[in-house]
């Protein structure tokens, strides 16, 4: 007679650390190939615990900046960089605002002394 | 504990995260794509991570959804692993650990994410029946159920063979 399902999965529970009774645990250790199948278990979980397996670097190179774009640090930079730019928008509106409404009469500045040129003159000599 | 930085759970997750996409794709490149894509959801989903649960669980559950819209896009059938097995004894990939591929070729998908979920995510059978959707006794079934497909590869000396 051979370990039976229920015994098995008792033993494939316990090396998963789940809750197992003690009686139940006992009667799948004590079946025909319960100690065998606890073995196994045991082996396949060292099994997948030594699988090494890594990304390559281009998988690396592609996340890079993924991590840089999701930095804190960047995050609070372009939150910053964002402020500065609403503020320095709104002032400018506001000042476009401001002279079409005449607020500053754009006269020109008074002039201090003319200069007039006359045909003829030789205004390069010194 | 509050949410982990993206440089803290990048490190933390993504090799388990790639290992378990591998083994459940059985393909290196569509396991980095599919890392890639689980890990811009993840990081864009920290701000609105709560740690009521263990982050494992939370990382998982992601890498899971992202594997599931992957299988939708392929209209590739859930139930069937035989479509990958060509792949493996065809192609051969070198990289994929043909013999511990081989046996997982065997188990079913849903009792071959089960396993993976607790044997790369260190889930708990609660945590991966949460994730499943499925009852815990399910998910404990379901994970015996891989092992014992399993065990035929085994070799004496504790390899696969």
């Amino acid at each position: 007679m051979r370990i039976d399902e229920h015994d098995e999965a008792t033993l494939s529970a316990f090396v998963d650390g789940e809750n197992v009774g003690a009686d139940e645990l006992a009667r799948a250790l004590a079946a025909p190939g319960g100690r065998d199948a606890l073995i196994d278990f045991v082996r396949l979980r060292e099994r997948f615990s030594r699988d090494d397996a890594a990304p390559s670097e281009t998988f690396y190179a592609r996340m890079r900046p993924v991590l840089v774009a999701r930095h804190p640090t960047m995050n609070r930079w372009y939150g910053w960089a964002a402020a500065a730019a609403v503020v320095i928008l709104a002032l400018a509106g506001f000042a476009i605002v401001w002279r079409e409404s005449g607020a500053i009469q754009p006269t020109p500045p008074q002039p201090d002394r003319v200069i007039e040129f006359e045909p003829g003159t030789e205004w390069q000599a010194s | 504990m509050g949410s982990p930085t993206p440089e803290q759970a990048f490190e933390r997750w993504h090799l388990q995260v790639y290992r378990f996409l591998r083994r459940m794709t059985s393909d290196s490149a569509l396991a980095e794509d599919l890392t890639q894509d689980v890990f811009v959801r993840v990081l864009g989903a920290l701000d609105r991570y709560e740690p009521r649960g263990r982050e494992a669980s939370w990382v998982f559950r992601i890498a899971r959804n992202v594997l599931n819209d992957h299988r939708k896009s392929e209209r590739r059938t859930p139930d069937l692993v035989e479509d990958a097995l060509p792949t493996l004894t065809s192609a051969g990939d070198p990289t994929l650990g043909f013999d511990l591929e081989q046996a997982l070729s065997r188990v079913p998908v849903e009792e071959r994410e089960a396993l993976m979920l607790r044997e790369y995510g260190g889930l708990g059978y609660e945590e991966i029946s949460q994730i499943s959707g499925v009852s815990p006794a399910a998910v404990r079934s379901r994970i015996y159920r891989a092992r014992r497909a399993m065990r035929g590869h085994l070799s004496p000396s504790g390899g696969t063979r």
